[in-house]
């Protein structure tokens, strides 16, 4: 009995010691985790590459894919948790950076290492991009996708002459190509708007958050915050403001409604669908996140279907302020998550993910642009991204509810208020009243 | 015989001698030890999650704000005074009454048909049930796919039937008997099996009586039939009560509580709360909420069970 006894002890106490030295290796080797928005076209390549980079810096790297909508949700969770599920993350700075400050690791010390100094390295991206990245004077993020929403139209039906002698009969002046006033764009909508040739004027993407994406960037373009970062207050409902952030509302809905220039079924759609309709030849401008699509919109396939596809900014808003072209920048980033067991590796990761090559492989594989001025300029010069997102970009900014702690919620309300208004519920003027008082409620 | 009583018992025990008593008590002893580690496991599991989710729900607890503070039921009283919860407490009302009622009735009628037997009840029946091979996700997309203009289902069969086109899923009025219906083919399977399943275990010698005496067969149905499944059908009720209550899959990613909060119910908006919102507090009231209204229909299936 005595014997089994120590016997047991003896298994129990070398099974514990295999274990510890086991986990002792794991814990010296070079291993990560990092987050990706699953299904997002603009990583794809880079993923792609990613043996390469396993290969040569022998960190072993496990991509994490998750559902953007569960996304934030998910890392958050994880993040407070302490989890440890994750040591770098992809984020939406422009909305998140309230939310994530706090588990994240500053990488000035880092930054200083490669790139001399913290002012060296904000030269290198986008000024609005390097103001993003930055909480509370330290830098917890490294950009590597810009984006903003553009439009673009189909060049045959406006360079058709007969389309053009019919647009100067109708409207006495000629077709713009493309609408560069928010009266030519809504004339052009109006005049190519044929729905029994199941044809319609512009395709805006309606279906879940989209609306408060329009909204909010011919807001944002109009030179109206939904915050105003100084007192901390409601931009939006000053006087003047007010007024015109109803006029820009009205404008959507009269789009909707009024003219009926927007395909009934967007009301349900993403810029994916709309991309859909766009090859199927049913639209002769559409405006999204293009930015994300410019390759496939741009392939032998689309170009059978539609013929060759134009792009510009969306025309500003009467009285916007000079040097704005619309707001809503996107400036997706990395992050490495404080309690992290492999800084070094992490940072290995982000050094080799902002690498110009993979960024440019982003551009090919979707269109989309970097934040990092050197690699934009060569993939616009190079043709890989559209003239809408060149122009559109330096002139966008991000939305500025995500800098204060109460956005998510400010953020939801916006949404629901807007999918409201498009749905007829309630009308432009009562869409910018409840977002009002419901800010007002959550701010308090 | 009346079984003995809790009275006779401990007199028993008393008047045992003393080894038999100590074999009685160690007996017990040994019953807890086998129960103990599915009790652990329901304590980790169950209590726990349970437990600090109703502690959750008494904070002002956000993890973009900052806060951990106690705060009572204030988490409750701003719920219930809300507009979204009046909207929300419909909109669960309606989406609960479609995805019940009407899966129950389908389900009946095809377990009293198949009970019957006909012609193809052998293909039928898997036919039947092949929704019941979809995950709630893959039967929201193809939904949504069915719903959408210009490319879906939907609209098709109502453009060649004469009926107007519609953005089922992007209007307020529509949304939610839609994704009710989905719903609906999603859960009828379940049931019809379930009923069939207590329709076979039934005793048959009323059922030949019944036919002995020349009853017809809606008769068989109305005054044998029914009476007898009922019981079981109301078991079954209550199980997809439940379930359609629970249940958040097809909303959120077929409308995401949209538009505007038309379509948001009460699991819906503990996750819009709790991971939009990054508002733990109010969401886990609002998780807290649904889990009593759960619990008051378990309660509800519990006492049926004793009834039966």
């Amino acid at each position: 009995m005595f014997k089994k006894l120590i016997g047991m002890a003896l298994a129990i106490f070398i099974f514990f010691v295999l274990f510890g030295i086991l986990l002792c290796s794991e814990g010296q080797s070079q291993e990560i985790s990092v987050t990706n928005r699953k299904g997002w076209r603009c990583t794809e390549g880079i993923k792609a590459n990613l043996p390469n980079f396993e290969k040569a810096s022998g960190v072993k790297t496990n991509w994490i894919d998750l559902p953007p909508g569960e996304m934030t949700a998910k890392i958050l969770a994880e993040l407070e948790a302490k989890t440890g599920a994750f040591d770098v993350i992809q984020a939406s700075v422009e909305f998140d950076i309230a939310a994530y400050y706090r588990y994240l690791l500053p990488l000035d010390d880092f930054i200083i290492k490669k790139w001399r100094s913290i002012k060296d390295f904000k030269t290198m991206i986008s000024p609005e991009a390097a103001k993003a990245i930055e909480w509370e004077g330290k830098i917890y993020y490294i950009p590597f996708h810009g984006n903003t929403q553009f439009l673009i139209y189909r060049k045959s039906l406006f360079e058709n002459p007969e389309e053009k002698a019919a647009f100067k009969k109708r409207f006495n002046y000629n077709l713009p190509t493309p609408p560069k006033t928010i009266k030519e764009l809504t004339d052009v909508a109006i005049f190519f708007t044929r729905p029994e040739k199941n044809l319609w004027g512009l395709g805006i993407p309606l279906g879940g958050k989209y609306p408060q994406h329009f909204l909010e960037h011919v807001i944002l373009g109009a030179g109206i915050d939904i915050i105003d970062l100084k007192t901390g207050k409601p931009d939006f409902l000053k006087p003047p403001k007010y007024d015109t952030t109803i006029k820009v509302t009205q404008f959507l809905h009269d789009l909707i409604n009024k003219h009926k220039v927007i395909p009934a079924g967007a009301k349900t759609m993403g810029h994916v669908e709309m991309r859909e309709i766009w090859k199927l030849g049913q639209l002769a401008m559409a405006f999204s996140w293009w930015g994300d699509h410019w390759d496939k919109l741009t392939s032998d396939e689309f170009a059978k279907a539609v013929g060759e596809t134009g792009s510009a900014p969306l025309p500003q808003w009467p009285g916007s302020p000079a040097g704005r072209s619309g707001g809503r920048m996107s400036i997706w980033s990395l992050g490495i998550v404080k309690p992290t067991k492999n800084p070094e590796a992490a940072w290995k990761f982000i050094e080799w993910f902002v690498k110009p090559e993979n960024l440019q492989t982003e551009a090919k594989t979707s269109g989309a642009a970097s934040h990092w001025i050197t690699v934009d300029k060569d993939s616009a010069e190079k043709g890989l991204l559209a003239k809408g997102l060149v122009a559109g970009l330096p002139k966008s900014i991000p939305p500025r509810i995500g800098f204060i702690k109460e956005g998510p919620q400010i953020i939801t309300a916006f949404i629901e208020e807007a999918q409201a208004m498009t749905a007829g519920t309630i009308s432009p003027k009562s869409m910018v009243d409840n977002l009002g008082k419901r800010t007002g409620e959550i701010l308090r | 015989m009346a079984p003995p009583g809790k009275k006779f018992l401990r007199r028993g025990f008393l008047s045992c001698p003393l080894a038999q008593r100590l074999s009685m008590k160690r007996q017990r002893l040994d019953y807890a030890l086998f129960v103990s580690p599915a009790l652990a496991i329901m304590a980790v599991f169950f209590a726990y999650p349970i437990f600090i989710t109703v502690y959750f729900s008494l904070l002002d607890y956000s993890i973009v704000r900052r806060t951990k503070t106690f705060i009572g039921i204030s988490n409750y009283l701003k719920i219930f005074a809300s507009d979204v919860f009046i909207q929300t407490a419909y909109n669960t009302f309606v989406w609960v009454v479609i995805s019940t009622v009407l899966p129950l009735i389908i389900a009946l009628v095809a377990a009293l048909l198949t009970y019957h037997g006909f012609k193809g009840k052998r293909l039928f029946t898997p036919l039947f049930s092949l929704p019941l091979i979809f995950i709630p996700s893959s039967t929201a997309i193809l939904w949504a796919l069915m719903y959408s203009d210009p490319f879906g289902l939907v609209n098709h069969l109502c453009g060649a039937l004469g009926l107007p086109r519609r953005i089922w899923l992007g209007d307020p009025n529509t949304v939610l008997p839609a994704i009710s219906l989905t719903n609906a083919w999603y859960g009828t399977p379940m049931t019809f099996l379930m009923l069939l399943a207590g329709l076979e275990s039934l005793p048959l010698e009323p059922i030949e009586a019944s036919e002995v005496d020349g009853a017809s067969t809606l008769q068989k149905i109305w005054h044998i039939l029914l009476p007898m499944l009922w019981p079981i059908f109301s078991v079954v009720a209550l199980l997809r009560l439940i379930d359609v209550i629970r249940s958040f899959a097809l909303i959120w990613m077929m409308s995401q509580g949209g538009p505007g909060t038309a379509s948001l119910t009460l699991p819906v908006a503990t996750f819009k709360t709790s991971f939009l919102h990054y508002d733990y507090g109010a969401g886990s009231a609002w998780g807290i909420i649904n889990v009593i209204l759960c619990l008051i229909l378990s309660l509800g299936i519990l006492f049926r069970r004793r009834e039966l």
